[in-house]
Protein backbone atom coordinates (compact mmCIF):
# COMPACT_ATOMS: atom_id res chain seq x y z
CA UNK A 1 0.00 0.00 0.00
CA UNK A 2 1.55 3.56 -0.87
CA UNK A 3 -0.05 5.17 1.52
CA UNK A 4 -0.34 8.77 2.79
CA UNK A 5 0.55 8.50 6.56
CA UNK A 6 -1.81 9.54 9.23
CA UNK A 7 -1.14 10.67 13.02
CA UNK A 8 -4.25 8.76 14.13
CA UNK A 9 -6.10 5.79 13.98
CA UNK A 10 -9.74 7.07 13.01
CA UNK A 11 -10.74 10.50 11.57
CA UNK A 12 -12.95 12.33 14.09
CA UNK A 13 -15.04 13.70 11.70
CA UNK A 14 -16.22 10.44 10.27
CA UNK A 15 -19.47 9.03 11.72
CA UNK A 16 -19.28 5.34 11.30
CA UNK A 17 -22.58 4.71 12.14
CA UNK A 18 -24.27 7.11 9.69
CA UNK A 19 -26.10 4.30 7.79
CA UNK A 20 -28.71 6.59 6.38
CA UNK A 21 -25.85 8.07 3.82
CA UNK A 22 -26.12 6.78 0.29
CA UNK A 23 -23.01 4.99 0.32
CA UNK A 24 -21.90 1.72 -1.86
CA UNK A 25 -21.38 -1.55 0.02
CA UNK A 26 -17.90 -2.38 0.68
CA UNK A 27 -16.10 -5.63 -0.77
CA UNK A 28 -17.45 -7.75 2.55
CA UNK A 29 -14.53 -10.47 2.20
CA UNK A 30 -11.92 -7.65 2.07
CA UNK A 31 -13.47 -5.87 4.91
CA UNK A 32 -13.61 -8.41 7.41
CA UNK A 33 -10.41 -9.63 6.16
CA UNK A 34 -8.82 -6.33 7.09
CA UNK A 35 -10.50 -6.03 10.57
CA UNK A 36 -8.99 -9.32 11.57
CA UNK A 37 -5.41 -8.57 10.62
CA UNK A 38 -6.23 -5.43 12.47
CA UNK A 39 -7.50 -7.04 15.22
CA UNK A 40 -4.32 -9.43 15.59
CA UNK A 41 -2.14 -5.79 15.86
CA UNK A 42 -4.69 -4.44 18.56
CA UNK A 43 -4.38 -8.05 20.44
CA UNK A 44 -1.03 -8.16 19.88
CA UNK A 45 0.71 -5.20 20.95
CA UNK A 46 -1.27 -1.77 20.03
CA UNK A 47 -3.59 -1.07 22.92
CA UNK A 48 -3.32 2.40 20.60
CA UNK A 49 -5.65 0.92 17.41
CA UNK A 50 -7.61 -1.17 20.17
CA UNK A 51 -10.80 1.78 20.12
CA UNK A 52 -10.84 1.82 16.57
CA UNK A 53 -11.05 -2.01 15.90
CA UNK A 54 -13.46 -2.54 18.01
CA UNK A 55 -15.65 0.30 16.46
CA UNK A 56 -14.91 -0.51 12.81
CA UNK A 57 -15.80 -4.26 13.97
CA UNK A 58 -19.32 -3.30 14.82
CA UNK A 59 -20.15 -2.87 10.86
CA UNK A 60 -18.54 -6.17 10.18
CA UNK A 61 -22.32 -7.43 9.00
CA UNK A 62 -22.78 -5.01 6.34
CA UNK A 63 -19.82 -2.50 5.59
CA UNK A 64 -20.16 0.69 3.51
CA UNK A 65 -17.48 1.80 1.34
CA UNK A 66 -16.74 4.75 4.23
CA UNK A 67 -16.28 1.69 6.83
CA UNK A 68 -13.18 0.50 4.46
CA UNK A 69 -12.26 4.18 4.10
CA UNK A 70 -11.75 4.53 7.88
CA UNK A 71 -10.20 0.60 7.89
CA UNK A 72 -7.20 1.54 5.40
CA UNK A 73 -6.74 4.86 7.69
CA UNK A 74 -5.98 2.62 10.40
CA UNK A 75 -3.92 0.66 8.13
CA UNK A 76 -1.86 3.94 6.83
CA UNK A 77 -1.85 5.36 10.87
CA UNK A 78 0.14 2.05 11.85
CA UNK A 79 2.40 2.50 8.59
CA UNK A 80 3.28 5.64 10.00
CA UNK A 81 3.76 3.85 13.52
CA UNK A 82 5.25 0.67 12.91
CA UNK A 83 7.93 0.85 15.66
CA UNK A 84 5.71 1.56 18.10
CA UNK A 85 6.77 -0.72 20.85
CA UNK A 86 5.45 -1.56 24.67
CA UNK A 87 8.86 -2.07 27.03
CA UNK A 88 8.83 -3.83 29.96
CA UNK A 89 11.35 -2.30 32.04
CA UNK A 90 12.64 -3.15 35.39
CA UNK A 91 10.76 -0.88 38.24
CA UNK A 92 12.75 0.62 40.69
CA UNK A 93 11.73 -0.95 44.23
CA UNK A 94 12.25 1.53 46.88
CA UNK A 95 11.61 2.74 50.58
CA UNK A 96 7.90 3.35 49.46
CA UNK A 97 7.30 0.07 47.77
CA UNK A 98 9.30 -2.58 48.07
CA UNK A 99 6.47 -4.66 46.15
CA UNK A 100 5.20 -4.80 42.51
CA UNK A 101 1.52 -5.16 41.83
CA UNK A 102 -0.69 -3.99 39.10
CA UNK A 103 -1.97 -0.69 38.50
CA UNK A 104 -5.29 0.25 35.76
CA UNK A 105 -7.12 2.77 34.43
CA UNK A 106 -10.26 3.11 32.76
CA UNK A 107 -11.93 6.17 30.81
CA UNK A 108 -14.93 5.87 28.53
CA UNK A 109 -16.47 7.83 25.04
CA UNK A 110 -19.81 8.52 26.70
CA UNK A 111 -22.39 7.75 23.66
CA UNK A 112 -20.06 7.73 20.86
CA UNK A 113 -21.86 5.56 19.32
CA UNK A 114 -24.36 8.94 17.86
CA UNK A 115 -26.81 6.48 16.62
CA UNK A 116 -27.57 3.72 19.37
CA UNK A 117 -26.15 6.34 22.46
CA UNK A 118 -23.99 3.06 23.48
CA UNK A 119 -20.96 4.16 25.10
CA UNK A 120 -17.52 2.47 25.00
CA UNK A 121 -15.48 1.78 28.06
CA UNK A 122 -11.90 0.51 28.39
CA UNK A 123 -9.27 -0.05 30.55
CA UNK A 124 -5.63 -0.51 30.79
CA UNK A 125 -3.23 -2.89 32.90
CA UNK A 126 0.30 -3.18 33.70
CA UNK A 127 3.02 -3.83 36.58
CA UNK A 128 3.88 -1.08 38.61
CA UNK A 129 5.16 0.08 41.91
CA UNK A 130 4.43 3.05 44.24
CA UNK A 131 6.73 6.19 43.70
CA UNK A 132 7.11 8.91 45.80
CA UNK A 133 4.30 10.72 43.72
CA UNK A 134 2.01 7.46 42.61
CA UNK A 135 2.59 4.69 40.56
CA UNK A 136 5.33 3.97 38.48
CA UNK A 137 4.17 2.29 35.96
CA UNK A 138 5.85 -0.70 33.23
CA UNK A 139 4.92 -1.74 30.15
CA UNK A 140 0.91 -2.55 29.20
CA UNK A 141 -0.04 -6.06 30.11
CA UNK A 142 -3.58 -6.17 29.26
CA UNK A 143 -6.03 -3.77 27.67
CA UNK A 144 -9.84 -4.03 26.30
CA UNK A 145 -12.38 -1.52 24.71
CA UNK A 146 -15.70 -3.03 24.95
CA UNK A 147 -19.71 -1.14 23.83
CA UNK A 148 -21.06 -0.68 26.49
CA UNK A 149 -24.25 -3.36 26.31
CA UNK A 150 -26.78 -0.59 28.05
CA UNK A 151 -26.86 2.83 27.28
CA UNK A 152 -25.34 5.27 29.86
CA UNK A 153 -27.41 8.04 30.53
CA UNK A 154 -24.39 10.50 31.97
CA UNK A 155 -20.62 9.95 31.62
CA UNK A 156 -21.11 9.06 35.26
CA UNK A 157 -22.94 6.05 34.18
CA UNK A 158 -20.72 5.06 31.82
CA UNK A 159 -17.09 5.79 33.50
CA UNK A 160 -19.47 3.54 36.33
CA UNK A 161 -19.25 0.64 34.05
CA UNK A 162 -16.15 0.96 32.83
CA UNK A 163 -14.71 0.82 35.51
CA UNK A 164 -16.73 -1.87 36.71
CA UNK A 165 -15.75 -4.22 33.90
CA UNK A 166 -12.02 -3.11 34.47
CA UNK A 167 -12.72 -4.08 37.99
CA UNK A 168 -13.30 -7.69 37.01
CA UNK A 169 -10.69 -8.02 34.72
CA UNK A 170 -8.20 -6.60 37.79
CA UNK A 171 -9.29 -9.41 39.86
CA UNK A 172 -7.83 -11.94 37.18
CA UNK A 173 -4.93 -10.05 36.90
CA UNK A 174 -4.31 -10.22 40.13
CA UNK A 175 -4.74 -13.58 40.62
CA UNK A 176 -2.69 -14.53 37.30
CA UNK A 177 0.29 -12.38 39.16
CA UNK A 178 0.19 -13.75 42.57
CA UNK A 179 0.27 -17.40 40.86
CA UNK A 180 3.32 -16.67 38.48
CA UNK A 181 4.93 -15.03 41.61
CA UNK A 182 4.65 -17.63 43.85
CA UNK A 183 6.12 -20.03 41.16
CA UNK A 184 8.80 -17.92 40.97
CA UNK A 185 9.52 -17.31 44.83
CA UNK A 186 9.44 -14.01 44.15
CA UNK A 187 7.46 -11.15 46.07
CA UNK A 188 4.34 -9.92 44.65
CA UNK A 189 1.81 -7.93 46.19
CA UNK A 190 -1.73 -9.25 46.68
CA UNK A 191 -3.11 -5.58 47.06
CA UNK A 192 -6.55 -4.39 46.03
CA UNK A 193 -5.23 -3.10 42.37
CA UNK A 194 -5.86 0.43 42.45
CA UNK A 195 -7.69 1.33 39.23
CA UNK A 196 -7.76 5.36 37.88
CA UNK A 197 -10.37 6.92 36.76
CA UNK A 198 -11.13 10.81 35.51
CA UNK A 199 -14.63 11.49 36.66
CA UNK A 200 -15.17 12.64 40.13
CA UNK A 201 -18.91 11.95 40.25
CA UNK A 202 -17.95 7.64 39.14
CA UNK A 203 -15.65 7.91 42.23
CA UNK A 204 -17.67 9.48 44.55
CA UNK A 205 -20.29 6.74 43.50
CA UNK A 206 -17.95 3.87 43.58
CA UNK A 207 -16.13 4.91 46.90
CA UNK A 208 -19.85 5.58 48.90
CA UNK A 209 -20.66 2.00 48.48
CA UNK A 210 -23.69 2.76 47.98
CA UNK A 211 -24.41 1.16 44.97
CA UNK A 212 -22.24 -2.03 44.61
CA UNK B 1 7.94 -35.19 -0.41
CA UNK B 2 10.27 -38.54 0.33
CA UNK B 3 11.65 -36.98 3.67
CA UNK B 4 8.08 -36.22 4.52
CA UNK B 5 6.65 -40.04 3.91
CA UNK B 6 9.41 -41.91 5.32
CA UNK B 7 8.98 -39.39 8.72
CA UNK B 8 5.61 -40.63 8.76
CA UNK B 9 6.38 -44.05 7.95
CA UNK B 10 9.49 -44.25 10.91
CA UNK B 11 7.42 -42.44 13.52
CA UNK B 12 4.45 -45.56 12.47
CA UNK B 13 1.81 -42.90 12.07
CA UNK B 14 -0.50 -45.72 10.43
CA UNK B 15 -0.52 -49.46 9.35
CA UNK B 16 -1.25 -50.86 5.66
CA UNK B 17 -4.66 -52.53 5.20
CA UNK B 18 -5.05 -54.15 1.64
CA UNK B 19 -8.69 -53.16 0.81
CA UNK B 20 -11.03 -55.60 1.19
CA UNK B 21 -9.51 -57.22 4.62
CA UNK B 22 -12.00 -55.76 6.71
CA UNK B 23 -11.13 -55.03 9.71
CA UNK B 24 -13.86 -56.08 12.12
CA UNK B 25 -14.79 -52.82 14.45
CA UNK B 26 -17.77 -53.23 16.17
CA UNK B 27 -17.99 -49.73 17.06
CA UNK B 28 -18.40 -48.07 14.16
CA UNK B 29 -19.74 -48.31 10.71
CA UNK B 30 -16.44 -46.73 8.55
CA UNK B 31 -15.17 -49.52 6.72
CA UNK B 32 -11.86 -49.92 4.61
CA UNK B 33 -14.37 -49.23 2.04
CA UNK B 34 -14.63 -45.46 2.25
CA UNK B 35 -11.28 -44.35 3.33
CA UNK B 36 -10.79 -40.24 4.16
CA UNK B 37 -9.12 -38.33 1.84
CA UNK B 38 -5.98 -36.71 1.97
CA UNK B 39 -3.57 -34.43 0.37
CA UNK B 40 0.16 -33.31 -0.09
CA UNK B 41 0.40 -29.61 0.54
CA UNK B 42 3.50 -27.83 -0.15
CA UNK B 43 4.62 -24.94 0.92
CA UNK B 44 7.57 -23.08 0.41
CA UNK B 45 9.50 -21.79 3.71
CA UNK B 46 11.74 -18.80 3.98
CA UNK B 47 15.44 -19.57 6.40
CA UNK B 48 16.40 -16.97 8.88
CA UNK B 49 19.50 -16.88 6.54
CA UNK B 50 17.84 -15.96 3.94
CA UNK B 51 17.43 -18.93 1.79
CA UNK B 52 14.34 -21.13 0.40
CA UNK B 53 13.21 -24.70 0.89
CA UNK B 54 10.13 -26.31 0.14
CA UNK B 55 8.41 -28.56 2.36
CA UNK B 56 5.60 -30.95 1.85
CA UNK B 57 3.23 -32.51 4.27
CA UNK B 58 1.06 -34.92 4.00
CA UNK B 59 -2.78 -33.83 5.43
CA UNK B 60 -6.23 -35.76 5.53
CA UNK B 61 -9.37 -34.08 4.56
CA UNK B 62 -10.45 -33.64 8.14
CA UNK B 63 -14.36 -32.16 6.40
CA UNK B 64 -14.50 -36.13 5.41
CA UNK B 65 -14.43 -36.64 9.03
CA UNK B 66 -18.00 -37.94 10.50
CA UNK B 67 -18.41 -36.49 14.49
CA UNK B 68 -18.83 -39.24 16.60
CA UNK B 69 -17.71 -41.45 14.31
CA UNK B 70 -14.28 -40.24 13.69
CA UNK B 71 -14.07 -37.86 16.65
CA UNK B 72 -15.74 -36.65 19.77
CA UNK B 73 -13.72 -34.14 21.61
CA UNK B 74 -12.15 -31.30 18.84
CA UNK B 75 -11.61 -28.38 21.63
CA UNK B 76 -8.07 -27.32 22.71
CA UNK B 77 -7.40 -24.19 24.64
CA UNK B 78 -5.33 -21.20 23.68
CA UNK B 79 -3.81 -19.00 25.19
CA UNK B 80 -4.14 -15.41 26.23
CA UNK B 81 -2.26 -12.91 25.38
CA UNK B 82 -2.25 -10.96 28.21
CA UNK B 83 -0.45 -13.99 29.92
CA UNK B 84 2.44 -13.97 27.49
CA UNK B 85 3.00 -10.12 28.06
CA UNK B 86 2.73 -10.29 31.84
CA UNK B 87 5.50 -13.26 31.68
CA UNK B 88 7.39 -10.67 30.00
CA UNK B 89 6.80 -7.78 32.22
CA UNK B 90 7.72 -9.72 35.70
CA UNK B 91 10.95 -11.11 32.97
CA UNK B 92 12.05 -7.55 32.62
CA UNK B 93 11.32 -6.97 36.35
CA UNK B 94 13.37 -9.88 37.86
CA UNK B 95 15.82 -10.76 34.95
CA UNK B 96 14.61 -14.08 34.41
CA UNK B 97 15.81 -15.31 30.75
CA UNK B 98 12.97 -15.75 28.50
CA UNK B 99 13.54 -18.48 25.77
CA UNK B 100 11.48 -19.91 22.65
CA UNK B 101 11.16 -23.58 22.06
CA UNK B 102 9.12 -25.74 19.12
CA UNK B 103 7.97 -28.67 18.74
CA UNK B 104 8.78 -30.51 15.28
CA UNK B 105 5.72 -32.27 13.63
CA UNK B 106 3.62 -31.67 16.81
CA UNK B 107 0.88 -33.28 15.45
CA UNK B 108 1.98 -36.38 14.59
CA UNK B 109 3.41 -37.49 18.52
CA UNK B 110 0.38 -38.06 19.68
CA UNK B 111 -1.08 -42.05 19.30
CA UNK B 112 -5.02 -41.67 18.44
CA UNK B 113 -7.84 -42.14 20.29
CA UNK B 114 -9.20 -44.86 18.07
CA UNK B 115 -8.81 -47.25 15.61
CA UNK B 116 -10.97 -47.28 12.73
CA UNK B 117 -9.68 -44.34 10.83
CA UNK B 118 -8.98 -45.28 7.30
CA UNK B 119 -7.04 -42.95 5.51
CA UNK B 120 -6.37 -43.61 1.12
CA UNK B 121 -3.09 -43.92 0.14
CA UNK B 122 -1.57 -40.39 -0.60
CA UNK B 123 -0.96 -39.65 -4.28
CA UNK B 124 3.01 -40.59 -5.86
CA UNK B 125 3.68 -43.10 -3.19
CA UNK B 126 4.40 -45.46 -6.01
CA UNK B 127 6.60 -43.58 -7.46
CA UNK B 128 8.24 -42.64 -4.70
CA UNK B 129 8.70 -46.11 -3.37
CA UNK B 130 9.43 -47.79 -6.28
CA UNK B 131 12.18 -45.26 -6.73
CA UNK B 132 14.03 -47.16 -4.39
CA UNK B 133 15.93 -44.91 -2.38
CA UNK B 134 13.10 -44.40 0.19
CA UNK B 135 13.27 -47.99 2.15
CA UNK B 136 9.98 -48.50 3.25
CA UNK B 137 9.75 -51.47 5.66
CA UNK B 138 6.12 -50.76 6.32
CA UNK B 139 4.47 -49.88 3.02
CA UNK B 140 7.19 -52.02 1.11
CA UNK B 141 3.95 -54.36 0.49
CA UNK B 142 1.03 -52.16 -0.25
CA UNK B 143 0.45 -49.53 -2.86
CA UNK B 144 -1.97 -47.33 -4.21
CA UNK B 145 -2.83 -49.14 -7.05
CA UNK B 146 -3.24 -52.09 -5.51
CA UNK B 147 -5.97 -50.54 -3.43
CA UNK B 148 -4.22 -50.42 0.04
CA UNK B 149 -5.19 -48.28 2.30
CA UNK B 150 -3.77 -46.58 5.73
CA UNK B 151 -5.35 -47.27 8.71
CA UNK B 152 -3.87 -44.32 11.38
CA UNK B 153 -2.31 -45.18 14.65
CA UNK B 154 -1.19 -41.74 15.41
CA UNK B 155 -2.50 -38.42 14.34
CA UNK B 156 -1.92 -36.58 11.61
CA UNK B 157 -2.25 -32.77 10.05
CA UNK B 158 -5.75 -32.06 9.40
CA UNK B 159 -7.50 -34.50 11.40
CA UNK B 160 -10.27 -32.43 13.02
CA UNK B 161 -8.86 -33.96 16.55
CA UNK B 162 -5.37 -33.83 16.04
CA UNK B 163 -5.07 -30.39 18.38
CA UNK B 164 -6.80 -31.70 21.39
CA UNK B 165 -5.15 -35.32 21.29
CA UNK B 166 -1.88 -33.33 21.29
CA UNK B 167 -2.56 -30.68 23.24
CA UNK B 168 -3.44 -34.08 25.68
CA UNK B 169 -0.27 -35.35 24.93
CA UNK B 170 1.76 -32.24 26.20
CA UNK B 171 -0.24 -31.43 29.32
CA UNK B 172 0.19 -35.21 30.54
CA UNK B 173 3.81 -35.14 29.71
CA UNK B 174 4.15 -31.60 32.22
CA UNK B 175 1.92 -32.93 34.88
CA UNK B 176 4.38 -35.87 35.23
CA UNK B 177 7.32 -33.49 35.29
CA UNK B 178 5.62 -32.19 38.27
CA UNK B 179 3.85 -28.62 36.65
CA UNK B 180 1.12 -27.51 37.75
CA UNK B 181 -1.51 -25.52 35.58
CA UNK B 182 -2.77 -22.27 35.75
CA UNK B 183 -6.24 -21.95 37.49
CA UNK B 184 -6.55 -18.41 34.83
CA UNK B 185 -4.93 -19.36 32.09
CA UNK B 186 -4.91 -23.24 31.31
CA UNK B 187 -1.71 -22.86 29.12
CA UNK B 188 0.14 -21.10 31.64
CA UNK B 189 2.19 -24.15 33.74
CA UNK B 190 4.60 -23.65 36.65
CA UNK B 191 6.75 -25.00 38.70
CA UNK B 192 9.16 -24.07 41.01
CA UNK B 193 11.70 -21.54 38.96
CA UNK B 194 9.84 -21.79 35.66
CA UNK B 195 7.16 -20.80 33.68
CA UNK B 196 5.90 -22.14 30.60
CA UNK B 197 3.34 -20.98 28.10
CA UNK B 198 2.09 -23.20 25.77
CA UNK B 199 0.82 -22.16 22.23
CA UNK B 200 0.03 -25.54 19.84
CA UNK B 201 3.45 -26.48 19.44
CA UNK B 202 5.20 -23.08 20.63
CA UNK B 203 6.26 -22.66 24.08
CA UNK B 204 7.64 -20.06 26.30
CA UNK B 205 10.13 -20.66 28.90
CA UNK B 206 10.67 -18.22 31.35
CA UNK B 207 13.02 -19.26 34.10
CA UNK B 208 16.26 -18.06 36.50
CA UNK B 209 18.47 -20.46 35.35
CA UNK B 210 19.50 -23.90 36.14
CA UNK B 211 15.96 -25.58 36.58
CA UNK B 212 15.33 -24.03 33.27
CA UNK B 213 18.27 -26.16 31.96
CA UNK B 214 16.77 -29.26 33.26
CA UNK B 215 13.55 -29.01 31.88
CA UNK B 216 14.91 -28.19 28.54
CA UNK B 217 16.86 -31.23 28.62
CA UNK B 218 13.40 -33.11 29.54
CA UNK B 219 11.46 -31.88 26.99
CA UNK B 220 14.08 -33.11 24.18
CA UNK B 221 14.09 -36.40 25.41
CA UNK B 222 10.18 -36.84 25.12
CA UNK B 223 9.65 -35.04 22.38
CA UNK B 224 11.83 -33.64 18.75
CA UNK B 225 12.32 -29.70 19.93
CA UNK B 226 14.31 -27.09 18.52
CA UNK B 227 15.62 -24.69 20.72
CA UNK B 228 15.40 -21.55 19.31
CA UNK B 229 17.36 -20.08 22.06
CA UNK B 230 16.18 -16.23 23.86
CA UNK B 231 12.95 -16.00 22.35
CA UNK B 232 12.73 -13.26 19.49
CA UNK B 233 9.55 -13.83 17.64
CA UNK B 234 6.34 -15.62 19.78
CA UNK B 235 3.12 -15.96 17.46
CA UNK B 236 4.15 -13.05 15.16
CA UNK B 237 5.36 -10.43 17.82
CA UNK B 238 8.72 -9.29 17.74
CA UNK B 239 10.65 -9.44 20.92
CA UNK B 240 13.98 -7.39 21.86
CA UNK B 241 16.22 -7.46 24.77
CA UNK B 242 16.29 -3.95 25.52
CA UNK B 243 19.75 -1.81 27.09
CA UNK B 244 18.27 -2.11 30.66
CA UNK B 245 17.91 -5.76 30.51
CA UNK B 246 13.82 -5.26 30.17
CA UNK B 247 11.92 -6.36 27.04
CA UNK B 248 10.03 -4.58 24.41
CA UNK B 249 7.59 -6.11 21.97
CA UNK B 250 5.83 -4.78 18.48
CA UNK B 251 4.67 -6.13 14.97
CA UNK B 252 7.00 -4.66 12.51
CA UNK B 253 7.48 -7.39 10.20
CA UNK B 254 3.34 -8.11 10.96
CA UNK B 255 2.04 -4.89 10.45
CA UNK B 256 4.63 -4.34 6.12
CA UNK B 257 2.82 -7.23 5.88
CA UNK B 258 -0.54 -6.33 6.22
CA UNK B 259 -0.22 -3.12 4.68
CA UNK B 260 1.48 -5.32 2.02
CA UNK B 261 -2.07 -7.42 1.65
CA UNK B 262 -4.42 -3.89 1.14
Amino acid sequence: MDAKPAKSPLDPQTDLANTVCEDKPANHKEYLSMIGSLMYAALGSRPDIVYSVTALSRYNIQPLEMHTTAAKRVLRYLKTTSDFRIHYRRLPLSSHDTNISIVGYTDSDWAGNLTTRKSVGGCLFGLATNGSDGPVMSGLVHWQAKSQSVVALSTLEAEYIAASHATRESLWLKRMLKEAADGMGVMACNRAVPIGCDNQGAIKLIASGVVR
Amino acid sequence: MRQEWQALVDNHTFDIVAKGNTVHTPTTDRTVEEPIGCKWVYKRKINPDGSTRYKARVVIKGYEQKEGIDYDETYAPVFKMATFRLILALAAQYGWDVDHMDVVTAFLNPKIDRDNIYMEMPLGIDWLVSDGSASNRNASNGSASDGSVLILRKALYGLKQAPRLWYEDIDGYWKFLGFRQSAEDPNLYLQQGVLLVLYVDDLLIAHNGEEGHRIKQLLQKKYKMCDLGAAKRFLGIEIEKTKDGGFSIGQRGYINTIIRRF
